[in-house]
């Protein structure tokens, strides 16, 4: 809790304190039917879909922490002409494959699933233009046991079109070789305007070394052009503060039809180093 | 030619206002005893056929041809004083009334005409008899001046037990409080729970709803007008009272040989001090806590001659809640946390008469609201953290308004006011010695508002009479220049004796903002000025209705239609906090200022208002009905799609009476009904995706929450009823009151707010459920006072 809020706390045990509580039980409570969750992402980078498929949990009743899985439902993704069914992969529980379409700067996709109760779930999305003139810069040094990475990316924004961009930073430690989870993620989301004005971004990265350690870093670089709508959503995230009972209730940005959730493309390109 | 047409004008203008032989009466119009300044008080000729009213100091002047007549002086709550005057040339008379309840004198008769609504110009406004105030049962017996005029049509509360006004569809910042010309911006104790309104020190309550005055202006949905008792210039007396909660006390008399008076009153709560040893008792001594309130009013004048008075009045007053906590190896480490908040304000008012007809106030006005909390964090003497936040307003204004009684036809008032604004949104302190951190940051804003306005209260004819005025007001504020004309029309016509038709239109601008969170309603809430990106709020209001004047029984039925629109009202947008200071933008950590926080929209509110009083007679009360729709459209909420207010309320009744059972006794009670608040309510969980790249394997997500449309959820509705008995007994020295008094009579549970819950309160695992806390059950209480003679 942050220290500025500990006064709110304090009213807000005053008036538990002072209240006497009941459950309302003559009201009528909104009608609530579950509702088919999407998360359909398109990764020009590594040719790949991916897509989360679960269910969402009424409010009031039984009290869930998890998601129920929808893993029949039949995903296809559909553009220019041609079509890709996307299968589901059981061990990470999401339906994900290798892409066979051409995706084309601008044109239009389409999104179709149908659930296992014959539900349709339909979204539509243009492929982002791909980051022009892109140039990543990496220069480190060593300061006592650490090495420190500074990473400029530049790149055009297109003039004429208003783009949306996500620049992203991991790092991945390998220990003797053994290769660790992420352990290290930045991600930035830019808005480019109608002049086409040069991004250019800085980001420093910092690597522990101590002597006698067997430790190496891979560095990722990730550019992507993505749509308004994702834009919107990362933006959303970045708010996000579900916890905080002083914030205003916010509606979960979507552009799906039949259910909630996103649909979204990128065009990546990604710099190992 | 030209000249012809200004001779033309000329003729037809001095036709218009001029009067053959006529003759002032003027003079002031006071309490008997006390000598207090009695406010609006009807001066009217038997017949009715000349009549004005007296201004905020008493003063009145009344035009009308050489001859001889009858004045009535009437007021409510007073014996009507009537007076046989030859009048041949401008005569000055001072007239005093004695309050109901003494005896009359020879020179008195009582008459059996009274105030009338019929004969009111300016409608949606209503005057509150402090009287009345002191007899209406309240929360722990605190006499509270806001939750009176929340029984009023057209005035809903926001939650239970709280004084903040929601007026014809706008917002507790729409509400222009005024005490002694100083405007009050936050004038609520205990997070709402009672006004800082002491209604022993008030002389008079206007509420005003629609139809707004020229002279009024800064706020978009009301205007509460109240003026401070100017003390008794006959003899020093005095109150005393002692409450379940609160002791208050009052002292007034005379200065320089009746020349001038003075009054001061001052209330405290002991909250804290009952608190206190369970809290030690309860912690072994390592914590100690509480919250108290207090506020003083002070004021003083002082009659120069008989045409020059200086009145000087101030008011000042906090809350103030505090917690202190000590641990560690022998409780050398301690945290200690103060939320304190709190008003003040200082008027100086110097009163001319420039002649007969004309009278001229000029003030010059300070006020100012800050909010601060402080924490702090020790270990033995070194401070480990330490945070001190602030924000407020604070103004200086000078401003003339003056009085000119023209002719019968015409009274006219025309004055400017300028007012400088501090505005501080919010000023940081922050040192924290585990990283070395210091931050010293003060935002501020300075800004110069101003207002011109002219009215004329016109006869037009014996039928036809109107308040027409214009206002023209402006705001400057770092760049920022806004001008508008606020034209303001009032008319009524008289349909029969003792029925009127009404009709108005009034323009309002606010230059002010008021961030509020809508979940909660806390002293946190912001005072922010309009600027180039946020735009100043207005609002146009259209009202009309009839007034009816009963005989038998004496009773006034009003009854009002209105439809009014709001543009630039703001509210936080989808997911802002007013905690939040950061944010990251674009992946970057940034500082959010208010602006970045706020969006824009447009409201409407339209509805019915029905009005029933009885003002005279053992028997006396209101009720009072309210049809009513607030609707509120903003771009980036809801997705762009209307919404209902948190406080729309379609049906909202109050019912007050109080019965004089006899000279020692009288009893009182109200019941008041409402619909429930619209809130929005979380009603699914869902899977929210990070976007990663080379994570989204691992499984990144976070749980996202799905609500209804914006304040689509009805709360259940609220009813209560309150009952109290006072009982008055004369002493050699004084009067003593002791009265008894139930607050919620049959215990509702009325919602106060709800959340999610489980169905048992001890098993985290039970089905959830949406649970409702409730503030006040039956609330009995008693309270004495002793009034010395």
């Amino acid at each position: 809790m942050h220290k500025k809020q500990i006064p709110f706390a304090f009213i807000v045990c005053f008036l538990l304190l002072n209240g006497c509580q009941t459950i309302v039980d003559n009201v009528e409570l909104p009608e609530i039917e579950t509702e088919a969750v999407v998360h359909f992402r398109y990764d020009g980078a590594i040719n790949t879909y991916d897509c989360s498929l679960t269910k969402s949990n009424p409010i009031f009743g039984e009290r869930r922490s998890d998601f129920d899985v929808i893993d029949d439902a039949v995903v296809s993704i559909t553009g220019i002409g041609r079509t890709d069914t996307v299968m589901f992969i059981d061990g990470i529980d999401k339906y994900n494959d290798e892409s066979t379409l051409n995706f084309i700067d601008g044109e239009q996709y389409e999104l179709h699933i149908t659930l296992p109760d014959g539900g349709q779930i339909y979204a539509q999305s243009a492929y982002p233009v791909r980051p022009q003139n892109i140039e990543v810069v990496v220069d480190s040094f060593k300061r006592d046991f650490e090495t420190i990475y500074r990473i400029r990316t530049s790149w055009d924004d297109i003039p004429g079109i208003h783009e949306y961009y996500m620049l992203e930073y991991y790092q991945i430690y390998n220990f003797n070789g053994q290769k660790d989870t992420v352990s290290s993620y930045v991600a930035q989301v830019a808005s480019g305007d109608d002049a086409g004005t040069r991004f250019s971004e800085q980001y420093e990265a910092y690597a522990f070394n101590e002597p006698g350690s067997n430790l190496s870093v891979d560095m990722f670089v990730v550019l992507s052009g993505i749509t308004k709508e994702e834009y919107d959503y990362l933006q959303f995230l970045e708010r996000y503060e579900p916890e905080n009972p002083f914030t205003e209730p916010t509606s979960v940005p979507s552009n799906i039809q039949g259910g909630l959730g996103m649909f979204t493309l990128k065009n990546s390109m990604i710099y190992k180093f | 030619m030209n000249w012809r047409i200004i001779t033309t004008c000329l003729f037809v203008f001095s036709s218009f206002f001029g009067q053959a032989k006529n003759v002032t009466l003027s003079g002031f119009i006071y309490e008997q005893g006390s000598k207090e300044a009695l406010i609006a008080v009807t001066v009217f000729t038997v017949g009715g056929e000349y009549g004005t009213t007296s201004n905020d100091y008493g003063f009145y002047s009344l035009t009308l041809p050489e001859g001889i007549y009858d004045v009535v002086f009437d007021y409510v709550g007073y014996n009507q004083q009537i007076v046989t005057m030859a009048l041949d040339s401008n005569f000055s008379f001072t007239a005093y009334l004695v309050p109901q309840g003494n005896r009359l004198t020879t020179t008195e008769i009582e008459l059996k005409k009274r105030e009338k609504e019929s004969d009111k110009v300016q409608m949606s406004t209503v005057d509150i008899p402090i009287k009345q105030i002191k007899e209406i049962p309240a929360l722990f017996g605190e006499k509270d001046v806001l939750k009176v005029i929340q029984l009023l049509p057209g005035v809903q509360s926001g939650s239970e037990g709280q004084s903040g006004l929601y007026v014809r569809g706008g917002g507790p910042d729409q509400n222009l409080i005024i005490l002694d010309g100083a405007t009050v911006y936050n004038a609520q104790h205990l997070f709402g729970f009672f006004s800082l309104f002491n209604g022993d020190a008030l002389r008079s309550v206007e509420l005003i709803k629609g139809g707004f005055p020229a002279r009024y202006g800064g706020r978009l949905s009301s205007v509460i007008d109240m003026n401070m008792k100017d003390g008794n210039k006959e003899k020093t007396t005095g109150e005393v009272g002692v409450g379940i909660i609160s002791s208050k006390g009052i002292l007034e008399g005379p200065l320089a040989k009746g020349k001038g008076s003075y009054i001061l009153s001052g209330r405290r709560t002991y909250i804290d001090a009952l608190l206190q040893p369970f809290i030690l008792a309860a912690s072994d001594g390592k914590s100690s806590g509480g919250y108290y309130f207090y506020d003083f009013n002070a004021k003083a004048n002082y009659q120069i001659d008989k045409n020059n008075k200086v009145y000087l009045s101030g008011y000042f007053g906090r809350d103030k809640f505090y917690f202190n906590e000590k641990y560690g190896e022998n409780f050398k480490e301690q945290t200690k946390t103060n939320f304190g908040w709190g008003n003040a304000t200082g008027t100086f008012r110097w009163n001319h008469v420039i002649g007969p007809k004309v009278f001229v106030n000029t003030s010059l006005i300070y006020s100012t609201y800050n909010l601060g909390i402080a924490a702090k964090e020790e270990q033995a003497d070194t401070t480990l953290f330490e945070l001190r936040y602030g924000s407020g307003i604070r103004d200086y204004s000078f401003k003339q308004d003056f009085d000119y009684y023209l002719n019968n036809r015409h009274k006219i008032k025309f004055g400017y006011v300028a007012t400088h604004h501090k505005f501080t949104p919010s000023a940081v302190v922050l040192t924290d010695s585990y990283d070395s951190s210091r931050i010293d940051d003060e935002v501020n804003f300075n800004a110069i508002e101003t207002g011109l306005y002219v009215e004329d209260e016109v006869k037009f004819t014996s039928k036809l009479k109107g308040l027409l005025g214009v206002r023209l007001s402006s705001f400057h504020v770092d760049g920022a220049n806004y001008i508008n004309p606020e034209p303001r029309v009032a008319l009524a016509y008289k349909l029969a004796k003792n029925l009127s038709a009404k009709l108005s239109y009034a323009t309002m601008n606010q230059y002010i903002h008021l961030l509020s969170s809508s979940g909660v309603g806390l002293p946190t809430d912001l005072w922010v000025p309009a600027t180039k990106r946020v735009k100043p709020q207005s609002s146009s209001q259209i009202a009309g209705g009839i007034a009816k004047d009963f005989k038998k029984p004496q009773i006034s039925l009003t009854v009002e239609g209105y439809y009014k629109t709001m543009s630039n009202i703001i509210a936080y947008k989808e997911g802002a906090s007013f905690l939040q200071i950061e944010a990251a933008v674009d992946g970057e950590a940034k500082q959010v200022s208010w602006e970045d926080n706020v969006t824009t929209g447009n409201g409407v509110s339209y509805g019915t208002e029905l009005l029933v009083q009885k003002k005279y007679g053992k028997f006396t009360g209101w009720m009072g009905y309210t049809l009513s729709w607030t609707k509120h459209t903003f771009d980036s909420i809801n997705n762009g799609k209307s919404f209902y207010a948190r406080y729309d309320r379609r049906h909202d009744i109050s019912v007050v009476g109080q019965y004089k059972i006899n000279d020692r006794m009288t009893l009182s009670a109200n019941w008041v009904y409402g619909t429930g608040n619209a809130i929005t309510l979380p009603i699914s969980t869902f899977r929210l995706d990070n976007h990663n790249l080379l994570t989204s394997a691992n499984g990144f997500w976070t749980n996202g929450q799905q609500y209804t449309e914006r304040n689509d959820f009805r709360m259940k509705a609220y009813h209560r009823a309150d009952i109290g008995l006072q009982i008055k007994k004369v002493k050699p020295k004084g009067v003593r009151t002791i009265e008894f008094s139930a607050y919620n009579l049959y215990s509702r549970k009325n919602p106060f707010y709800y959340y999610i819950g489980t169905e048992s309160r001890f098993d985290p695992n039970s089905k959830q459920v949406l649970r409702q806390v409730s503030l006040f059950p039956i609330l009995p209480s008693i309270s004495w006072n002793y009034k010395f003679k």
